[in-house]
């Protein structure tokens, strides 16, 4: 990290033209060794400011890695990853353009949530009323002067979001922010992520689970034994087909008339309803209109997300997979 | 070629006061939020008391200063510097210290810093108690107290290098049970057990380039000369050379805390 590599690169290498944009984080080539477990893999991705992207993969398959890297906690074996064309370690006060959440455990246990805020207010140089606004923020306002020691799960990720809000970040990075909170926190959090990024504001967000986050996020990006597998919208998550259910006044002349139109994956399934797969809702609209068929009831179905998400990923829980047990890396 | 850009965000990390300023606050508000400060300053102060009322009855009462600073008030101080660096590691708070320090030696050193005024306060802390243990062990305290008052001053720079020189070992080793017992079992039997060796090889002054050595004999050297603890003989250098050469102990421990924490993975 020369002064030199610091000042000139940015501007030196016109690919990297647009990747000091505000916000925007860049992973470049990625490698982590942990010995001879390598937990990230030449990995490369683009987090843009806006819109919340998710960060998925099994157990194992290098995302906390990769977040830690991002954050100057863990040192690349290769590779970089840039926020506002920066390492994290070269941003002047880091904490005021991202904020991380990461470990629901970081707490002295006898120390009271306000104490902690205090502590790192002061380390980053914001003043001290800040504190009580993001204490307000995440709701813990009547639990300030209580030790941490006796805070569920949940509340001490309301804690860790409050510590990395403290800055008022433009970048929000989040490790996997869902575990131990109850479905109200849930789906408090998923709308705030929401929120935070309409604003202009960068969010990513990992998760072991596309189905905690396929409602929330704009983009994933997925991994798999360290190594990216799929990066854009989460509706075009590749050996996925368009599928719709739908209820009609008669299934059988729709069956028809979709045939007709090229449509032929129909199965009938009771109560009037068809599924139907290689269409959206809006050709079976126009078909059935067509046809002369009235649509009672019709839904998108994603029901097959997951099944296309773990078609993608390998688990390391396989019987002989020597290199991928290290719990998350 | 584009001058580099000149965004606040972007500028280089540098050492500014107002950044270090506020990370010695932060180590200031980390250390009165838990007890370890106060937990460990009393058992130094009252053995201090303890030591001082003991071996006053002596009349030898800057020996007696020397000998409760020189001991306990030195562990303990030594054990504040450990507990509080290896305590981020225990409490993974480690992890948010370094996202709001990322350029990590800024840590550390709002670390020594922080642990350099615990330790001048543990040193007066202790001197008072062990000036109040005099009281209680000799009927004409007043007789040597320039040369106690000597001590004491001199106890304030030592005390700090040792809180320091904690800091570095409890930077190195992270777990906090190990940096205790490392400090523990070098100051009990480690370095005493070398000292005796090497007078019984007949090396009387080699204990005094010890660390504990050294800084005992700092200390000594102020109370006028007079042998204690491990009986050093006559002092070979002045207070300040051996003041010196401890510090250099506090140096190497710090920078082998600070380049093992530089390249450390937190994960």
């Amino acid at each position: 990290m020369s002064i030199m590599e610091r000042s000139i690169v940015p501007p030196a290498r016109s690919t990297r033209s647009d990747s000091d944009r505000a916000g925007r984080l860049v992973v470049r080539n990625l490698t982590k060794r942990f010995g001879k477990v390598e937990a990230v893999r030449d990995l490369s991705f683009t987090v843009e400011p806006g819109q919340v992207t998710g960060f998925l993969g099994p157990n194992g398959a290098g995302k906390t890695t990769t977040l830690r890297a991002a954050l100057g906690l863990v040192t690349p074996s290769g590779g970089e990853v840039t926020i506002d064309g920066l390492r994290y370690r070269q941003l002047a006060n880091p904490a005021r353009v991202v904020g991380a959440v990461l470990d629901s455990n970081g707490f002295h246990r006898s120390r009271k949530a306000r104490s902690h805020l205090r502590i790192y207010s002061a380390a980053i140089g914001v003043p001290d009323r800040r504190v009580d606004e993001v204490l307000a923020l995440v709701g813990l306002t009547g639990a300030a002067n209580r030790k941490i020691g006796g805070f569920s799960l949940g509340m001490r990720q309301r804690l860790a979001l409050a510590t990395a809000l403290l800055g008022d970040p433009r970048v929000l990075i989040l490790d996997e922010p869902g575990s131990g909170l109850d479905p109200e926190g849930l789906a408090w959090l998923r709308g705030f992520l929401r929120s935070f990024a309409a604003t202009g504001r960068t969010v990513l967000v990992s998760s072991h689970q596309l189905a905690e986050i396929a409602q929330t996020v704009d983009q994933v990006v997925i991994v798999s034994q360290g190594s990216r597998v799929f990066e854009g919208p989460v509706n075009q998550l590749p050996g996925g087909q368009d599928r719709v259910r739908a209820r009609c006044s008669d299934p059988a002349r729709l069956t028809e008339a979709l045939a007709a139109h090229g449509v032929t994956d129909v199965q009938a399934q009771p109560e009037g309803w068809l599924s139907i797969t290689g269409a959206t809702t809006t050709t079976v609209g126009d078909v059935a209109l067509a046809a002369g068929v009235a649509i009672y009831h019709m839904v998108p179905d994603d029901h097959d997300l997951e099944q296309r998400f773990l078609a993608l990923t390998v688990s390391q829980f396989r019987p002989d997979s020597a290199g991928a047990q290290e719990e998350d890396r | 070629m584009s001058a580099p850009t000149l965004d606040p965000v972007v500028q280089r990390s540098t050492w500014s006061g107002r950044e270090l300023r506020g990370l010695v606050a932060a180590e200031v508000r980390k250390t009165w939020s838990t007890s370890a400060w106060w937990a460990l300053l009393v058992p130094a102060a009252l053995l201090s008391l303890a030591v001082t009322w003991i071996v006053a009855r002596d009349g030898q009462l800057a020996h007696a200063q020397a000998m409760a600073l020189a001991s306990f008030a030195v562990t303990f101080t030594a054990l504040f510097g450990a507990v509080s660096a290896s305590a981020e590691y225990r409490h993974h708070t480690i992890t948010t210290s370094y996202l709001g320090a990322a350029d990590r030696p800024k840590l550390l050193v709002a670390k020594l810093i922080l642990a350099g005024m615990v330790g001048a306060g543990y040193a007066v802390v202790c001197a008072g108690f062990g000036i109040v243990g005099m009281l209680f062990g000799d009927t004409n305290p007043g007789r040597e107290l320039s040369v106690v008052l000597q001590v004491s001053a001199g106890a304030v720079p030592v005390l700090a290098l040792w809180a320091m020189l904690g800091v570095g070992l409890g930077t190195l080793l992270r777990n906090q049970v190990l940096a205790v017992l490392a400090v523990v079992f070098y100051l009990t039997f480690v370095e005493p057990i070398i000292t005796v060796l090497a007078q019984l090889a007949g090396l009387q002054r080699f204990a005094i380039y010890l660390p504990a050595g050294s800084a005992v004999a700092a200390i000594e050297g102020l109370s006028g000369g007079q042998q204690f603890g491990g009986g050093f003989g006559v002092a070979a250098h002045p207070w300040w050379v051996m003041l010196l050469f401890f510090l250099g102990y506090t140096a190497l421990a710090s920078v082998a805390g600070m380049a093992a924490a530089q390249r450390r993975d937190i994960t």
